[in-house]
């Protein structure tokens, strides 16, 4: 966490999104695949209900240090999605 | 006479308290009464009005992130089972697991729809005062997810039954310091009237200076500094009571279907009853009358008398008013014979919601042991105690039937009847 926020890019975010996801996955969800692929959906294939969504959505306001709206969270789709998101919202290069 | 209706089974018990995380640290700690009450700083350096507790060995729950909460590995949880759950989740799942254990019900048992959830919590002040001035300061915008669901009071009922998968009934009691005990009457009600055969029954409450610290507002807590007196229900120096926190487990279940399952029977709860003052919102009608007609209902529904009680556990929380109430109703319903009455908040503190269920268990330990446990720091008995049986030490004598007494804001008034697992159901 400490050399993305010295050196953001989207590869480290790349990194970190396995272990992000794998703490706020439900209880009884299996962990998530790895390599964690762009195509792999958030809800369907690796068990992330809203409620984790938000969470994850309120985490990454708290360590990121920018503005999500919950809902802004809820309308991604899949990993890339969420790491395109992300990534504008950091303006990574 | 109408036959009374028929006894339910208690067939598991499960304890996190501040007396022992187990029924045989519990049991010793009755039998020997050994106190939990310890020094209890929640705020070094603040003047606070109380400053002893009845504590949980082996938890630390004080954080308001759950990532940093830990708990002793036998307890069985989980971190992702619990990171939504309001602190007192940790302990109603370690006790409510050791229940399943000695009953030898395990998950997949739960959710046939037959197997219902009451439970009784405060849900956590502490994790809403933090949420709330999060969301405060956020100008209202940043809300945290977790902030209703780990907070509210109901959030022992809903998380323990999604987590346990129960399909049954489910919900939570609010009723002050006597949920816990409405949720134990009612879920016998609900394998009595056939609706489920088989209830699990959980009460919890956090310790926090949310919590606790208001009580203050009301003059009820106890200002003493030695932690092994503070609490003394039924003495002329009572000041309050001593607070406490942790979790009790129950599991019932009726004749048949722990028959079916070759299910230990530990005790029988044999009858309850329910009443209220209608007096004030705080204050126990001063005559003792709303906890009269409760013990006087519980025991027609068990279908026993006064005579056949041998010990009474006391709601008895060691305030001055509620203690001399509970006294006078007493000395009102037992003339001639005397059974043996005392409180076991002497040495756990009062566990408010939880209250009443963690005493109903205690009861079970002392049908099942055979024993009664003496009135821990009773030098002096209030005058209305005067003619009740307040022995200071345990006896080692095996009650026939035990009532358990409770009682909440309002006047509102439960009471349990509890006979040994020797007797044999009529139905």
């Amino acid at each position: 966490m400490l050399r993305f926020q010295e050196s953001p890019c989207r590869e480290f975010l790349r990194e970190l999104l396995p272990g992000f996801i794998a703490y706020h996955l439900p209880q009884g969800a299996a962990p998530p695949p790895s390599p964690l692929t762009d195509d792999l959906r958030l809800a369907q294939d690796l068990g992330l209900d809203s409620l984790a969504l938000s969470e994850m959505a309120f985490k990454m306001e708290e360590i990121l240090g920018f503005t999500i709206e919950t809902r802004e969270v809820f309308d991604l789709q899949t990993v890339g999605d969420l790491i395109t998101f992300l990534g504008g919202k950091l303006a990574l290069p | 006479m109408t036959p009374a209706p028929a006894a339910v089974a208690v067939t598991g018990v499960g304890f996190v308290t501040s007396i022992g995380v187990n029924r045989r640290e519990v049991e010793t700690s009755l039998r020997q009464l050994r106190s939990g009450i310890r020094r209890w700083s929640p705020a070094p350096g603040l003047p606070l009005p109380v400053r002893v507790a009845g504590l949980v060995q082996g938890y630390d729950l004080d954080s308001v992130q759950a990532a940093d909460w830990s708990w002793p590995e036998q307890a069985g949880v989980h971190e992702a089972e619990v990171r939504a759950m309001p602190p007192q989740g940790v302990y109603a799942l370690a006790a409510l697991r050791e229940a399943m254990k000695e009953a030898g019900l395990t998950q997949g048992e739960l959710g046939t729809g037959s197997t219902g959830l009451f439970t009784a919590s405060a849900g956590s002040p502490r994790l809403l005062h933090h949420h709330l001035g999060r969301m405060e300061a956020s100008r209202w915008r940043r809300i945290h997810p977790h902030a209703v669901i780990s907070s509210i009071a109901g959030s022992l009922n809903f998380h323990l039954a999604a987590l346990l998968h129960v399909r049954g009934a489910s919900c939570g009691f609010t009723a002050a310091c006597a949920s816990g005990s409405h949720a134990l009457g009612f879920a016998v009600d609900e394998i009595r009237l056939g609706r489920q055969e088989r209830m699990l029954v959980v009460a919890a409450e956090e310790l926090s200076l949310e919590t606790v610290i208001p009580f203050a507002g009301l003059g009820a807590l106890s200002a003493a500094e030695d932690p092994a007196r503070a609490s003394r229900p039924f003495d002329v120096l009572r000041d309050g009571f001593v607070p406490t926190a942790g979790a009790v487990a129950l599991i019932l279940e009726s004749p048949a279907a722990a028959q079916k399952r070759g299910a230990p029977v530990r005790a029988w709860l044999r009858g309850w009853g329910h009443s209220g003052d209608g007096h004030h919102a705080v204050i126990p009608d001063p005559s003792g009358d709303g906890l009269f007609r409760a013990m006087h209902l519980a025991l027609r529904d068990a279908g026993l008398t006064p005579a056949d009680i041998d010990h009474v556990n006391a709601h008895a929380t060691s305030t001055p008013a509620g203690d001399r109430a509970e006294a006078i109703a007493l000395r009102q319903l037992f003339s001639g014979h005397q059974p043996a009455v005392s409180s076991s908040k002497a040495l756990t503190g009062h566990g408010l919601s939880m209250a009443g269920l963690m005493e109903a268990a205690f009861s079970v330990l002392c049908l099942e042991g055979g024993f009664i446990p003496g009135q821990a720091n009773l030098e002096q008995p209030d005058e209305a105690c005067r003619g009740l049986h307040l022995p200071a030490a345990t006896l080692n004598h095996p009650p026939r039937a035990i009532m358990n007494n409770s009682s909440g804001f309002g006047g509102s008034n439960v009471v349990h009847i509890l006979i040994p697992n020797t007797h044999t159901p009529t139905s």
